[in-house]
């Protein structure tokens, strides 16, 4: 649809009020209808003359394509040919999880002196991960003395990603089973480390500095201070996004499930990342894309994060003809698996289950809020809710059953204790399960 | 689109309405109300029925600042005031003029966007100085018309001819922009 100049209902106004006044003033001879008519034919003619020659086009953009929850970006809409334009209004569609600078997403601009090419930005931000058209909405210019209206013209939307907050975490414990080459780990195996080891004989090759010399004099033979290598390990994260327990918020308000295992996720493969060790994603539910193989850096980082931020919440519908005892993981040996779940499904908990019995380091971090949302209240929903977390208890201990920590998200040091016990359980002999 | 639906956007429209959009609806409300008051003072009957009718055309133009009532509110207006007085040139018709140029003015503030929108000081300005330039313009005339009625001239065909044919052809011209950009 071509979209150009039309005249206002003020120009139509005082067009034809004007001009029916001083044709009935001529006709009867009454000059002071001539008068009661003049204010409305000065509008008209200024409107007339300013009547603008070019076509305005539009074009809108996302100032930022990809967010953290929580930022803000613009709309920015660009009016080219707008030499006759001298007000241009913009007004964004309301979408969920997106606010606008002001809240009604109208924003105005006035344009004094005559410019080839307008812009108008409309301040938003993105309350919660995903991905989300936005940007859509209508745009009209007024030409001098509001004589003219160019459209509104609909704005076509962009496709704004918003990543997954920044969560605060940090752990100090070390991972439990170091196999790379590379990192801040201790290993197993002794190497050219900073921790402690043990203290031996010298043999050749070692190094002077590393000669303990109290020892050496204390048995009349040189010792040497032995320490363990450093390597960097494999974390494998799995999020369960089958379903979306409680209400989102936002970032200003309640957290739902997914909300926690997201910030989560992002959180934990920030700080391994940033610590030099390798980062995989496996998401259970369907998503776009739902396997990120291991890797590190920041450019992995985005990665990761780029892959959490297009999960659908509770689209679960092909993972119920999944056998998860056949999925593909892509965790070696020695790879450190966090599940982020609220464990209220069987294939979450076979999925868990089976990594473990593979004999894999496995954690789950318990993704159920402190403080759900459910919306409205509802005496039938709750007592519902309450048999569902009696049917959790049950499969939680299945869990446990298997040798596997179940710790509630708290941010930083969520990790420590259960990791520090990870690691003295691999330092001990075992039986595996054949 | 059910009719529910439409009024239930309007009046979602309507909610939204700001200090300002709302101030400038009140002006859109009042301003032909002083026209009337003025009218009355000059010497002219106002019917009830009639101060009912402008009263709706007002409120509706009030609430749809874009919409074509306001046209009715001004013929209206004008040719209450041609049919109930003789020709009057006293200050009222100047005060009449200028509280149809407000009336004209704030219909077209308040029709520069949804009702949400918040005008620039700047544009509120530009119409400010807009609407000074159409009132001294119109006190130009009113008292051109009051010299003129003072020296109390004869009628004269050539001249009301001359005056149709500037009419005409102002109004072809308008109507030439105005169907040339459709």
């Amino acid at each position: 649809m071509k979209h150009g100049w039309r005249p206002t209902a003020a120009l139509v106004r005082s067009g034809l009020g004007s001009l029916s006044l001083v044709v009935l003033a001529l006709v009867i001879g009454r000059p002071d209808l001539l008068v009661l008519a003049v204010p409305l034919l000065v509008f008209t003619a200024a409107g007339i003359w300013q009547r603008p020659s070019q076509v305005p086009r539009v074009a809108t953009k996302l100032v930022h394509s990809t967010l953290r929850e929580g930022e803000g970006t613009a709309v920015r809409a660009t009016l080219t040919n707008a030499a006759g334009v001298e007000h241009a209004v913009l007004a964004l569609s309301p979408h969920r999880f997106v606010a606008a600078q002001p809240a009604t997403g109208v924003r105005a601009v006035t344009v004094i002196v005559p410019a080839a090419t307008v812009l108008l930005d409309a301040p938003i931000g993105s309350m919660r991960w995903g991905r989300r058209s936005v940007g859509d909405g209508l745009i009209a210019a007024t030409s001098a003395w509001a004589g003219f209206r160019w459209g509104p013209v609909e704005m076509h939307p962009s496709t704004l990603t918003t990543l997954p907050m920044p969560g605060r975490f940090d752990s100090r414990a070390p991972t439990p089973h170091p196999v790379g080459l590379v990192g801040i780990n201790p290993a197993r195996r002794i190497g050219d480390g900073t921790e402690f080891a043990s203290i031996r004989r010298f043999y050749a090759g070692d190094r002077l500095k590393r000669v303990q010399w109290r020892v050496s004099l204390r048995t009349g033979q040189l010792h040497v201070t032995s320490t363990l290598a450093e390597e960097d390990s494999s974390i494998l994260l799995i999020v369960d996004a089958t379903a979306d327990i409680g209400v989102s918020g936002g970032t200003t308000g309640a957290s739902s499930s997914l909300d926690v295992a997201l910030r989560a996720a992002g959180a934990v493969a920030e700080h391994y990342l940033r610590r030099g060790d390798r980062v995989g994603v496996r998401v259970l539910g369907t998503t776009k894309r739902s396997l990120v193989a291991m890797g590190a850096g920041n450019t992995h980082l985005r990665r990761v994060l780029d892959t959490l931020a297009q999960i659908v919440p509770g689209s679960s519908a092909a993972f119920g003809y999944l056998d998860p005892t056949r999925m593909q993981f892509g965790a070696s040996a020695g790879t450190m698996v966090i599940v982020l779940s609220p464990m209220l499904s069987d294939e979450a908990i076979s999925a868990t289950v089976t990594l473990a019995r593979r004999g894999l380091s496995v954690i789950v971090i318990d993704t159920i809020p402190e403080h759900l949302d459910f919306g409205e209240p509802d005496p039938r929903r709750d007592v519902a809710w309450r048999l569902r977390m009696l049917e959790r208890d049950g499969l939680l201990r299945k869990v446990s059953v298997a040798g596997i920590p179940v710790v509630v998200w708290r941010g930083p040091g969520t990790l420590d204790e259960v990791l520090r016990k990870l690691g003295r359980r691999a330092a001990m002999p075992r039986m595996v399960r054949r | 689109m059910s009719v529910g639906v439409t009024v239930s956007g309007f009046l979602d429209n309507l909610s939204r309405l700001n200090l300002q959009q709302l101030s400038l609806r009140l002006v859109v409300l009042v301003a032909p109300m002083v026209a009337l008051v003025a009218e009355a003072r000059a010497g002219a009957h106002v019917q009830t029925w009639f101060i009912v009718l402008v009263v709706i055309f007002c409120a509706v133009s009030a609430l749809l600042p874009d919409s074509h009532t306001g046209l009715l509110v001004v013929l209206t207006v004008g040719l209450h005031w041609a049919l109930a007085l003789r020709d009057v040139t006293s200050a009222w018709v100047l005060v009449a003029a200028l509280a149809l140029l407000v009336f004209h003015v704030a219909g077209v503030l308040a029709s520069y966007g949804p009702t949400s929108v918040v005008l620039d000081p700047l544009l509120l300005a530009l119409w400010l100085g807009r609407s000074g330039v159409a009132a001294a313009v119109t006190a130009l005339v009113w008292l051109a018309t009051r010299v003129g009625s003072g020296l109390d001239l004869p009628a004269n065909g050539l001249v009301l001819g001359a005056a149709l044919l500037v009419v005409a052809g102002w109004t072809f011209l308008l109507a030439h922009r105005l169907v040339s950009t459709r």
